[in-house]
């Protein structure tokens, strides 16, 4: 994963915006030119794999609750 | 009895106007923040109602105070900041005989408030303050949760936007009641019905309604984290806690930076204020502690990165909180630390106030360079009783999409994800208006699409933006009224034509069900 400040700096050069702050008329040509996104030599099976599996990163957004973390006393 | 008392017009003088009054805990440090941030918002003048029968500490005095030995007073004073070198009793007279122009500059001046408790151990009250200005309007400030708050004065209305904070007293409210309190003050329960928001004393007695573990709500003592949401769902809300993955030595686990980051700043852009659970720490001192996040300073989009999805909040540093030890909004930077693991590692908040705006206003504030770093370990929110998706699984199920997407491109693009919990009519009025702000043609086409080719869908909507850089490319509006399973979407809005294809390869594969096709490109 790269959510790091290095990987975002170079657009930081350039005015940019959130996905949420960013409204149709405000769009840069910066999109990769090519007709199609969709490789169609991925197979179906990596698809789905890729969407079914967890991983490190999704994994963080599924950790469990200990009966311990609930007992902690913030005061 | 009381008598009749008038209202009083002065200069705001740093000097006496709040660090006189007295604290408790770490002296200074609540009248000090707060007369540094109104220097900053350049403070000039005071309104004092030196009379005020302020609701909250009416039910704290109900509570505990009004059967105290000590008699305490059930009246409180309630003083109004306001900039510019305008107000005086002459110019409120005016406004109050519905002069416009007087109105108006009473207005655009107006700092808000704080109400002066008579309490001498906790003399801060119900405080509201406005935001100062953002200077970074490319990636400004998200600050969701504020709301207007509305006093009357002499029949004159005085309107600020932000959220409400308070000082612990430790007699009715801890730092997790403080926290809860100003959690549900938020914006996003504007629209709930039945959501009235709870005095501070309530919240004490809902938080050991059902779960007391033989301990008196009053004097306060700390909250634990059942009891925390045992009092969201005493309000009729449902409590929603993560807990953090990375382990560390001989502590409870943190958060890693982008975990963190992301799940707080989804919880804001949502409008749900996020209470922070973890530990204050002091060299080898260790005490725990809640406060609430109610901001935070957008960061740039993730640059593309082939074959990965990357979450656009995840690289969020500033955040905005209102800490019962300090006051409202302080600026905090996420600084991290090794965790356990090799390669891990686990946030720590540590006060960085903003560059000074009134020369010498840092002076007055004794939290810079001095107040403990925060180690967070619960992250808590309360969201409305029909939204029954975590925010976390949402944000799990948006980066497998996310990564399935980049897996279709042969690992040759990569892309940014974002997440947010929107009510219905948010969705189809402000935020589609923002996106489409100048194609009004294509506003009205997606509004028509999704309210005739869309199966009827949630009151709350799970929506997951997906983009290549700060570009969106598609949003995929998702149940939140299910189990947290990868369901269907109820429908995918295509805002760059080469989507189509892929998602369409996604779909066929059985890898993930876009729903109901909606073209914007």
């Amino acid at each position: 994963m790269s959510s790091d400040n290095t990987s975002r700096g170079a657009m930081e050069a350039s005015p940019t915006r959130s996905l949420w702050d960013n409204p149709r008329s405000t769009w840069k040509e910066q999109l990769p030119e090519r007709e199609h996104f969709r490789d169609p030599n991925v197979t179906d099976a990596a698809l789905r794999e890729a969407v079914l599996k967890d991983d490190k990163q999704t994994l963080e957004f599924a950790t469990p609750i200990t009966a311990e973390a609930l007992t902690f006393t913030f005061g | 009895v009381l008598g009749p008392a008038s209202l009083d017009f002065r200069k705001f003088d740093p000097s006496k106007e709040l660090v006189g009054l007295p604290n408790c805990g770490e002296p200074g440090f609540h009248a000090g923040y707060l007369t540094s941030y109104l220097l900053d918002l350049k403070v000039t003048n005071v309104l004092e109602e030196q009379q005020y029968f302020d609701l909250d500490y009416l039910s704290e005095f109900a509570a505990f105070y009004g059967t105290s030995a000590r008699g305490y007073s059930n009246v409180c004073r309630r003083r109004h900041f306001f900039s510019g070198d305008v107000l005086n009793r002459a110019l409120f007279q005016a406004a109050a005989g519905g002069d416009a122009t007087a109105i108006d500059e009473l207005h655009k001046n107006y700092l808000g408030f704080v109400v002066i408790r008579p309490t001498p151990a906790a003399s801060f009250g119900r405080t509201v303050l406005r935001w100062y200005e953002d200077l970074n309007p490319n990636l400004p400030r998200v600050t969701t949760p504020s709301r207007p708050y509305v006093c009357h004065v002499a029949g004159t209305t005085l309107t600020v936007d932000g959220l409400a904070w308070q000082q612990q007293d430790q007699a009715v409210s801890a730092c997790a009641t403080v926290a809860l309190w100003t959690m549900l003050h938020s914006s996003a329960f504007d629209d709930s019905h039945a959501h009235a928001i709870p005095k501070i004393a309530d919240i004490a007695r809902y938080a050991h309604r059902s779960v007391s573990m033989g301990k008196k709500a009053f004097p306060a003592s700390g909250l634990n984290a059942f009891q925390v949401c045992g009092a969201i769902a005493e309000c009729g809300l449902t409590p929603d806690l993560s807990v953090g993955s990375v382990r560390v030595p001989d502590l409870a686990p943190g958060f890693s930076p982008s975990q963190f980051a992301a799940s707080c700043a989804m919880l804001i852009r949502s409008g749900y204020p996020a209470l922070l659970g973890g530990e204050l720490i002091s060299g080898q001192q260790r005490t725990l502690h809640a406060v609430t996040a109610v901001g935070f300073r957008q960061c740039a989009p993730p640059a593309s990165t082939p074959g990965q999805a990357d979450l656009q909040d995840g690289a969020v540093t500033t955040f905005y909180i209102h800490d019962d030890n300090i006051g409202p909004n302080a600026r905090f930077e996420l600084t991290s630390e090794p965790g356990a693991a090799p390669g891990s590692r686990y946030v720590l908040l540590k006060r960085a106030a903003p560059a000074e705006r009134f020369t010498g206003s840092h002076g007055y504030d004794g939290t810079i360079g001095r107040y403990h770093a925060f180690r967070p370990t619960h992250i808590v929110a309360a969201l409305p009783d029909p939204l029954r998706l975590p925010p976390a699984t949402l944000q799990r199920h948006a980066l497998k999409v996310a990564r399935g997407l980049a897996k279709g491109t042969a690992n040759t693009l990569g892309f940014s994800v974002s997440c947010r919990l929107v009510h219905l009519t948010a969705f189809f009025e402000a935020e589609l208006a923002k996106l489409f702000e100048s194609a009004p043609a294509r506003l009205a086409s997606v509004r028509m699409a999704l309210a005739e080719t869309v199966a009827p869908m949630s009151l709350y909507l799970g929506v997951i933006r997906i983009g290549i850089g700060d570009q969106p490319v598609l949003d995929i509006l998702v149940d939140t009224t299910d189990s947290d399973r990868l369901h269907p979407a109820f429908c995918h809005i295509v805002h760059d034509k080469r989507m189509v294809a892929l998602c369409e390869g996604l779909q066929n594969a059985g890898a993930y069900d876009f729903g109901a096709k909606i073209d914007a490109f």
